[in-house]
């Protein structure tokens, strides 16, 4: 079934936008409305997807997925929680300190660097950052309350 | 203006310092990104379109345009001296590339590999030049059933080539067309699918949207595989000298391959990647000892090598002469001239001299750069591989967030790279090449606009684009080339069927 799973959610992504696109106007066909091309669109992606699953049902040469070790998917996962924070945090506590702590957390869980030595380049990496695009590119990177 | 005289006033252009710095500086990044596996020139040309926006339309477009053909010249010397394609175009070059390094020719194949490189480039800018000028002329009478018709066949094209299963290509289309219609309409401004946000209004950004699929789930992928040490061939630069046996073997394939790749780049689809396979297999078909081919035959290096660049250069032609890009990274190309205010289209040429000769006579002084670059300094950019993975990936995801951010100073596109990337990485685990998702990002806008003009020109009607013959003649050949493979697969089938059929009745 967990084969399965991927080629359904596309089915009920196709689905989903279908239904959003169907609420749009829709026109005529001599004055088509906004929501004329984003239906083709629905069906298009439903039929596609439907086509998709009943493929997969019937085992027929689809791609499938490789399993990941607990310790590989630990590191891809500290990637994604860094990436989510960096995101979150970013209008809270500014660019500098988010750059820090992004690079730190990085650079000891993927690389396997020591506290110190992951803090150090952490630092040097936010102010250069900063620099290069606050300053010199001027980027309005926020800086949060410091 | 004329091919020679549009060329003298776009080396004018071209070489002003600030354009020459700007094709330096394409060109030794594409080189870089050419040479580390893990970020490719689409990622690369995504994370510095933002530091582009300062510079001047020309400029910024011979920069970006330099990475992406500067690459091709950075992916084989890893594939040649550590076995380790930087990016999906040299792959083919390890085969016969890394043999010939353990062998003691490293040295041979990277100079055949960079000259096979300068000359196709430098021939498929003469292609450029001339193909595109021709094409944008006929363009002009191009109307909207025929835009339409266009990028239908080529999505359909797009779909049959990206490998794996159409039915995968067709979904990414879908999915690709569906992110294309969030935000306001075009003709009456209706907002749709944007759930009261002002941001998505405005719609999705393509920059964040290629960054997470390529960069962010190629880190993903790297972070996975975990830490990978390759073991270097050291190459002295006297070394560097082929001898005049390998030279002879080598110029037919080189000449070839320049063709090859060329007309491949011109054809909707991972044209560089395309290109080197059917290079290869020419030059297999072709020699007199195919089964050199696999333990360091000189031609499986040069035809391919010369073949990514020549395709570097064909893809090119439908992005200045008609405003449609068929690639990810001619999809970037036209992100950047959208950006910077320039229409593009078949009157690109003439409304914007300045932009199309300047990049086509960059593009000349970019492979000079390149054949400089490359021989004497292969040293340098391998070293580059030593730079533990980690610490590169951590700086690459970086710059993919900021980069994103700068684009329009929105948390929006954050959250674009960051769900992109994790869509990426599905698709990378899944085997499923994005490609179609991006062009069709891309080309939803101008099917949407086109099909409506189309509509509106024929009262309704939509069977015009069946009565105009160029637009007829577009949609039979993408219809063709999705129907035609599996249909001459099931006649064969038959035949075979029906030949044993016949052999057990005449026993």
């Amino acid at each position: 079934m967990r084969g399965h799973a991927w080629t359904l959610g596309l089915l009920g992504a196709g689905g989903a936008y279908l239904a959003l696109a169907l609420a749009l106007p829709l026109g005529t066909m001599t004055r088509p409305g906004p929501g004329f091309f984003p239906v083709a669109v629905g069906v298009f992606l439903c039929l596609a997807a439907g086509s998709l699953v009943a493929a997969r049902l019937r085992g027929s040469a689809v791609a499938s997925t490789r399993s990941v070790g607990a310790d590989a998917g630990g590191r891809v996962g500290t990637a994604v929680a860094a990436l989510v924070g960096f995101t979150l945090l970013l209008p809270w506590i500014g660019f500098p300190a988010c750059a820090l702590l992004f690079v730190a957390v990085l650079l000891r869980r993927l690389g396997g660097a020591g506290w110190p030595g992951a803090i150090v380049t952490a630092t040097l990496s936010a102010l250069v950052s900063y620099y290069v695009f606050g300053v010199v590119l001027g980027v309005p990177l926020p800086t949060g309350p410091f | 203006m004329g091919p020679l005289e549009g060329l003298a006033y776009g080396f004018g252009v071209a070489l002003t310092p600030a354009n020459l710095f700007a094709c330096f500086l394409g060109v030794l990044i594409g080189t870089i990104v050419g040479v580390l596996p893990g970020i490719g020139p689409v990622g690369a040309m995504a994370l510095l379109l933002p530091s582009t926006f300062a510079l001047s339309p020309t400029t910024a477009l011979i920069m970006l345009a330099g990475i992406y053909y500067g690459s091709m010249y950075g992916g084989s010397t890893t594939s040649i001296l550590v076995n380790v394609p930087g990016e999906a175009a040299s792959v083919v070059t390890a085969i016969d590339g890394y043999q010939m390094a353990r062998r003691g020719r490293a040295g041979a194949a990277l100079a055949v590999s960079a000259v096979g490189s300068f000359v196709a480039g430098s021939l498929g800018v003469v292609g450029v030049m001339l193909f595109a000028a021709w094409l944008a002329d006929a363009a002009l009478q191009f109307g909207p059933p025929e835009y339409f018709a266009l990028s239908v066949a080529g999505l359909a094209v797009l779909s049959r080539l990206t490998g794996g299963s159409v039915v995968v290509s067709f979904v990414m289309v879908g999915l690709g067309l569906a992110i294309g219609t969030v935000g306001m309409e075009p003709i009456s401004g209706y907002s749709r699918f944007t759930f009261g946000s002002v941001q998505l209004a405005q719609g999705l950004e393509l920059v964040p949207i290629i960054m997470g699929l390529y960069g962010v789930a190629e880190v993903l992928v790297l972070a996975e595989e975990g830490l990978r040490r390759s073991e270097i061939v050291r190459v002295k630069l006297r070394e560097l000298f082929p001898t005049r046996e390998e030279w002879r073997r080598s110029s037919w394939p080189i000449a070839r391959g320049s063709v090859v790749g060329f007309v491949t780049g011109l054809v909707p689809g991972p044209a560089t990647v395309l290109a080197t396979f059917v290079a290869y297999t020419i030059e297999r078909r072709l020699s007199r000892t195919p089964e050199r081919f696999g333990s360091g035959a000189i031609e499986g290096v040069a035809g391919p090598e010369a073949a990514n660049n020549g395709a570097t250069a064909g893809a090119m032609v439908p992005l200045l002469s008609l405003g449609i890009p068929f690639s990810p990274a001619t999809a970037i190309l036209l992100g950047a001239l959208v950006i910077h205010g320039i229409q593009p289209g078949p009157l690109l040429i003439t409304n914007q001299p300045a932009v199309f000769w300047g990049v086509v006579a960059s593009m000349y002084i970019g492979n000079a750069l390149l054949l400089v670059l490359n021989l004497p300094l292969v040293g340098v950019f391998v070293s580059i591989l030593r730079l533990p993975q980690p610490v590169l990936s951590t700086f690459v995801l970086l710059l993919c967030l900021v980069g994103a951010f700068s684009l329009s100073n929105s948390l929006l596109d954050l959250w674009v790279l960051v769900g992109m990337g994790l869509l990426g990485y599905a698709f990378r685990k899944l085997a499923i090449d994005p490609a179609p998702l991006i062009v069709a990002v891309v080309l939803g806008p101008v099917m949407e606009k086109t099909l409506r003009q189309t509509l509106f020109m024929a009262h309704g009607d939509w069977r015009l684009l069946l009565l105009r013959p160029l637009s007829l003649a577009l949609l039979v050949a993408g219809a063709g080339v999705l129907v035609g493979p599996p249909l001459a697969a099931a006649v064969r089938r038959r035949a075979a069927l029906s030949a044993r059929g016949a052999d057990a009745v005449s026993r």
